[in-house]
């Protein structure tokens, strides 16, 4: 058994060369959305201490079935007809929550990251869980 | 070793390092995507994920080649048991807070395979741990023998 | 007692797997494809041919986003014979990595759908920086400027700058085939005031394009 475990250690420590190469070679796996995310309870502790905007990166259909109130639409192939009410909508210094659909869809992130490179909006946010966890937080 | 191990373990080894080489290689070769499946599963912090999705698809190559050789074939099964634990880990969380891992939006997803997944890890895990036992057992019943020899 | 369960169940598995082959073949699954800047429609064929025994049925063809439609001629595919399916991804004003998936499934393996999928990375046709700019109400009436820059190497050019507000000057000037700028002045920094500026970019053969930027005092 104790050979067993120094096979092991030995091919913990080699996978690290193929790995560092990979790492040298495509940097840009390190640069993904650095987007902080966050939690339904703390954007409502937010959203009672500051004004908040609210960002529903999802299509037209899903915002009509329900949104969080007073949140506006945006999203990344609408970008240039959404993003007008979006700014007339923004105060400077206004939080900016995004979210979409559930915890794994990428479109609030892409939403986000374009929002935060394209007009410098420094707080800005991904809602944890999207809108299922909005809407499960408030039904009860 | 080698001659305790049934033609049917042999196969299954070998079937389990081929499907071992094959994810790690795809995984290898497309960091960032990995990188992007990973996080979807929101189980590892953030700046653990690039780390993750450059070391674990080498892990599983260099498991695959360890099943397959004889030098380091307890350490390939040990690295098998610990992937398989590792992967049913993350698919069961996913199943159990019914992520929709594959999204409309940007996903290298699995739509509704997950179930089929999570079998999968299942037999994987259970493959390995048969390898690990039978080489765990294997000093055992040496020494037995050598007991019984001198008794 | 638990190992050899499951043990047998990686057997059946694999037993069953083993003989539930699928038998479209794939030319490619995956379809990278890095398109100019400004096209509207993305195009991918994938190619495929049944090399199986029996003819295969595809039953379904699922693409995970509106934006996305994927047709194909017919459904039933006999042994030899190859088909195709068209994706066609609408871009919209989407800019950046997308990946678009379309799920098939086929009559032979009808619990393992084949994932396609098409990868681009789409330019941006033009880039503001900064996309908006402001003054403080009763600062310094310092005039700022917006660079526009074109896609590298396009066929696009600004043939026009609309502004909807009152309160401040614009006019736009061109440097280089691909880089204009939008130089603007605010009139009277007492008063508050949100002005957009739509800027319109024409390629040849295509829809001219509104992009908008926004100046503001506040």
């Amino acid at each position: 058994m104790p050979r067993a475990f120094r096979e092991l250690g030995l091919l913990f420590i080699l996978a690290i060369i193929p790995a560092g190469i990979a790492g040298w070679l495509k940097p840009e796996v390190f640069s993904r959305d650095s987007i902080p995310s966050i939690s339904v309870q703390d954007a409502q502790r937010t959203g009672r201490e500051q004004s908040v905007l609210w960002i529903d990166a999802r299509n037209a259909e899903a915002f009509a079935r329900g949104h969080v109130p007073e949140a506006i639409r945006l999203t990344n192939e609408e970008w240039e007809s959404l993003l007008l009410p979006v700014m007339e909508t923004w105060t400077p210094g206004q939080t900016i929550i995004v979210y979409c659909d559930q915890e794994t869809c990428n479109a609030s992130t892409t939403v986000a990251a374009r929002l935060q490179a394209e007009l410098g909006i420094e707080t800005i946010y991904v809602l944890k869980g999207g809108w299922s966890a909005w809407r499960q937080a408030n039904q009860s | 070793m080698a001659a305790s191990e049934s033609i049917l373990m042999r196969v299954l080894r070998w079937l389990l390092a081929a499907l071992f080489l094959i994810t790690g290689a795809l995984k290898a070769i497309d960091p960032v995507g990995t990188a992007q499946s990973i996080g979807n599963y929101h189980l590892l912090p953030g700046a653990i994920v690039p780390f993750t999705a450059l070391y674990a698809p080498w892990l599983e190559i260099l498991c695959g080649l360890a099943l397959l050789s004889s030098q380091l074939r307890r350490g390939g099964w040990l690295l098998a048991l610990l992937l398989s634990a590792v992967f049913l880990v993350f698919t069961t969380s996913a199943l159990i807070r019914g992520l929709d891992i594959s999204c409309g939006c940007f996903g290298t997803g699995q739509r509704g395979n997950l179930p089929w997944v999570a079998l999968l890890d299942t037999a994987m895990l259970a493959l390995s741990l048969r390898g690990v036992s039978g080489f765990v057992r294997a000093p055992r019943d040496t020494a037995m023998r050598s007991e019984s020899r001198m008794g | 007692m638990i190992t050899r369960v499951l043990f047998r169940i990686l057997l059946g598995w694999s037993l069953t797997v083993s003989i539930a082959q699928a038998q479209l073949s794939w030319a490619e699954r995956t379809i990278t494809l890095k398109p100019e800047a400004g096209v509207e429609e993305i195009v991918a064929v994938f190619r495929f041919t049944n090399t199986g025994e029996n003819a295969v049925t595809i039953t379904e063809v699922k693409t995970d986003c509106g934006c996305t439609t994927a047709t194909l001629a017919k459904t039933i595919y006999a042994p030899g014979e190859s088909g195709e399916i068209r994706t066609v991804f609408n871009v919209g004003n989407r800019i950046g990595r997308e990946v678009k998936a379309v799920h098939v499934t086929t009559s032979d393996v009808p619990n393992q759908p084949v994932e396609l999928k098409l990868e681009v990375t789409i330019p941006p046709l033009l880039t503001l920086s900064p996309r908006m700019v402001w003054w403080a109400r009763n600062g310094e009436d310092i005039p700022q400027t917006i660079s526009l820059s074109l896609a590298a190497g396009s066929d696009a050019r600004i043939t026009g700058v609309v502004a909807e507000g009152e309160g401040i000057d614009h006019s736009l000037q061109q440097l280089t085939a691909t880089e204009y700028r939008l130089h603007l002045t605010p009139k009277d920094l007492t008063k508050s005031a949100k002005i957009r500026f739509w800027i319109s970019v024409t390629q040849p053969g295509r829809e001219t394009r509104s992009f908008i930027a926004f100046a503001q005092i506040r």
